[in-house]
């Protein structure tokens, strides 16, 4: 533990934006706490700036989540949403009023064959991942690969093996809270010891809802509920679990040692083979136990991911984020500038990153705030600059020696200011935490991980 | 965000290559490897020092062929030299941002690499350690600016069939055209210094 150390993060935050964003964050906030916030950037320099480079790029399937990015996509100055994929022509209509001159394709392997596209982006059902990553990257693009990478371990690890090869290119997995940098500032904040020993942790995801889609063909809609066959879909835990569940991992810097899920069909039951109500407990070495539930049957209290430590605990909810402190904790000293916030019988101090940037977004449409301050938003600007400088390095390396040498390549690459994402080795180990977890749900059952499970 | 500011700056350095007196050996080529490069530029600004690296070195160094470290001496060499720096490949020390103020300082997109092209190379000493000290004169392009530059180098042999040159000398922005940076940041306008300082080390392998 390191008060010290803490003490410093927080002073380096701009406490006028603790009172400037009050109103703000209190509107959201539910109890009680003290809002904690990174560095502000300049609002005056928000102003728009011509974007120094343009990555094309090219989306492979549009349901919800394929069109969610296409959206993000369109409101960073640096991408060119040049190709649209999707098996079914419907999707790639209703695409057509927002990127009206993206190419519209139904075989994915057009776009990769096209050598202006330079990025994709992987959106189809997690089944349908591996063949299509493995043939983008062979095809030379850079790759952003939805999460989880895959429906089975060994999909998953012929993907993340496949992208080591691709060591000239990027490749990016969905665990986007990886790329936003309100994480990275809770982070710092939490690694510097202010919550003092961690002894548990608890996240949850609710939602009503059926988790269906409907479609007037028979075999379109069996196709596009993938999610609901137990065959084919990773659960609940799997494909909006494996956020929090990699977030918690992150942060303990450990893997779990082992999984007990329990779940079932509660409510839905109309034909899905995939339980609509799950909790998975996660066993780390040293760090407490990890207690996670999702439900597509009650949507109380929504989504959250909270760690606690002997000194505080800390909930993260999206883009906030507060710290709830402990009577004996030590005093850090900014906690006066804080805005607190009322929890029911809890106060919490609120730590929110780019408050200033948060506070001027008021005034902006809310549908653009909606696509450009997520998770999703950040990771896919990560994406394309990552992909822009690897790109251009790439290029340069191999004008500079005439040839790729992958040791030199990749010294090189380190050296570059990438901005941070996973990668498949964090894709692949959340994939195998999430798998395994709804593997332990489905049989109601503990399973016990073993180390080499994680290893591409 | 941090407070460095580093720049843009660019140029390039060079060195070429070695030894001994013409005595008639067909000439070989030493080319650049990957692995064995790097440069570093050292900058000064009101808030911070900062720096840009990058491991990317192309070009060659023309020698007779019969050229030995070991017994070069003092005078003229029969040498030919290329550097070649690829403008975008440096990494500055404060981040993306800079990287980007850098490039637009250094006109990346018009002016893609910097070059040194040698017209002269002296062997001025040798060092105790073996080592061979070099004066190297040459034409310096940075950002579509091209000045007579003499650079001090010193050359070894760290294993048979290839040459290492290094170095470290100052030059400035101005000379190059390139204003020094001043961006605006959050809490002011923050000046960076004109002159900066180039180390380099540079690895080539020779071409049979």
């Amino acid at each position: 533990m390191n008060q010290e150390e803490a003490k410093k993060i927080m002073e380096d935050w701009d406490r006028r934006d603790f009172l400037k964003g009050g109103s703000l964050t209190a509107l959201i906030s539910m109890l009680g706490g003290v809002e904690m916030r990174a560095p502000a950037q300049d609002a005056n320099s928000a102003e728009p700036k011509p974007p120094a480079f343009k990555v094309n790029v090219g989306v492979i399937g549009l349901g919800p989540w394929g069109r969610e990015i296409v959206h993000t996509l369109l409101k960073q100055p640096e991408a060119n949403v040049h190709t649209l994929c999707d098996t079914y022509p419907a999707m790639m209509r209703r695409m057509r009023r927002y990127a009206p001159d993206a190419k519209k394709i139904e075989n994915y392997k057009e776009m990769l064959a096209d050598k202006e596209v330079q990025a994709v982006c992987i959106a189809t059902g997690t089944h349908q991942h591996k063949q299509i990553v493995i043939d983008a990257l062979k095809a030379g693009k850079h790759v952003y690969c939805e999460a989880p990478m895959a429906h089975t371990i060994e999909d998953a690890r012929e993907i993340a093996k496949v992208a080591r090869e691709s060591y000239a290119q990027v490749f990016q997995t969905g665990l986007n809270y990886r790329s936003d940098p309100q994480r990275h500032f809770i982070l710092d904040f939490f690694w510097s010891g202010a919550a003092g020993k961690t002894v548990m942790s608890r996240s949850q995801w609710h939602k009503k809802t059926s988790w269906r889609y409907a479609s007037p063909n028979a075999d379109r809609e069996k196709n596009i509920n993938w999610r609901l066959n137990k065959n084919l879909s990773p659960g609940i835990v799997g494909e909006m679990g494996i956020q929090q569940i990699d977030n918690n991992n992150w942060f303990l810097k450990r893997k779990p040692v082992a999984v007990t899920g329990f779940g079932g069909i509660m409510h839905w039951n109309d034909g899905r083979t995939v339980p609509d109500t799950v909790q998975a407990m996660f066993e780390y070495e040293d760090k407490g136990n990890f207690i996670y539930d999702a439900a597509l049957t009650n949507s109380f209290e929504s989504d959250y991911e909270t760690i606690y430590g002997t000194y505080a605990a800390i909930m993260m909810r999206g883009t906030k984020a507060w710290m709830f402190k402990e009577v004996d904790s030590p005093l850090l000293g900014w906690e006066v500038y804080a805005r607190k916030d009322e929890f029911y019988k809890e106060t919490g101090i609120a730590l929110v990153a780019n408050a200033t940037k948060l506070i001027a977004a008021r005034d902006q449409d809310i549908e653009d705030e909606k696509y450009t301050n997520t998770p999703l938003s950040h990771s896919m600007a990560a994406f394309l600059h990552n992909s822009n400088e690897v790109g251009a390095a790439i290029n340069n390396f191999k004008e500079t020696f005439g040839f790729l040498d992958k040791d030199s390549v990749l010294d090189y690459l380190k050296s570059l200011n990438l901005k941070p994402a996973a990668g498949y080795q964090e894709g692949f180990e959340a994939t195998v935490t999430v798998l395994k977890a709804n593997e332990a749900v489905v049989g109601a059952k503990r399973i016990e991980y073993k180390p080499e499970w994680f290893q591409v | 965000m941090k407070m460095n500011i580093l720049s843009r700056f660019l140029f390039a350095f060079a060195f070429a290559g070695a030894a001994m007196s013409a005595t008639g050996a067909d000439p070989v080529r030493y080319m650049t490897q990957p692995g064995g490069a790097k440069m570093r530029i050292d900058g000064t600004s009101t808030i911070h020092d900062w720096h840009a690296e990058t491991k990317l070195i192309g070009g060659y160094v023309n020698l007779d062929g019969d050229f030995d470290i070991s017994k070069a001496e003092a005078g003229k060499l029969n040498a030919k030299a290329m550097v070649i720096i690829p403008t975008s490949s440096f990494a500055t020390s404060s981040g993306s941002a800079m990287d980007k103020v850098m490039r637009s300082a250094m006109k990346t997109d018009g002016h893609r690499s910097i070059r040194y092209v040698v017209t002269e190379m002296s062997v001025k000493s040798k060092n105790p350690d073996g080592s061979v000290a070099l004066e190297s004169k040459g034409n310096l392009s940075v950002s579509g600016v091209t000045k007579p530059t003499t650079l001090s180098l010193t050359m070894t042999a760290p294993e048979a069939g290839k040459l290492k040159f290094s170095g470290k000398t100052k030059v400035k922005m101005t000379d190059f055209g390139i204003k020094p940076p001043a961006p605006s940041v959050g809490l002011g306008l923050i000046k960076t210094g004109d002159e900066v300082t180039l180390t380099f080390e540079w690895t080539t392998r020779r071409k049979d």
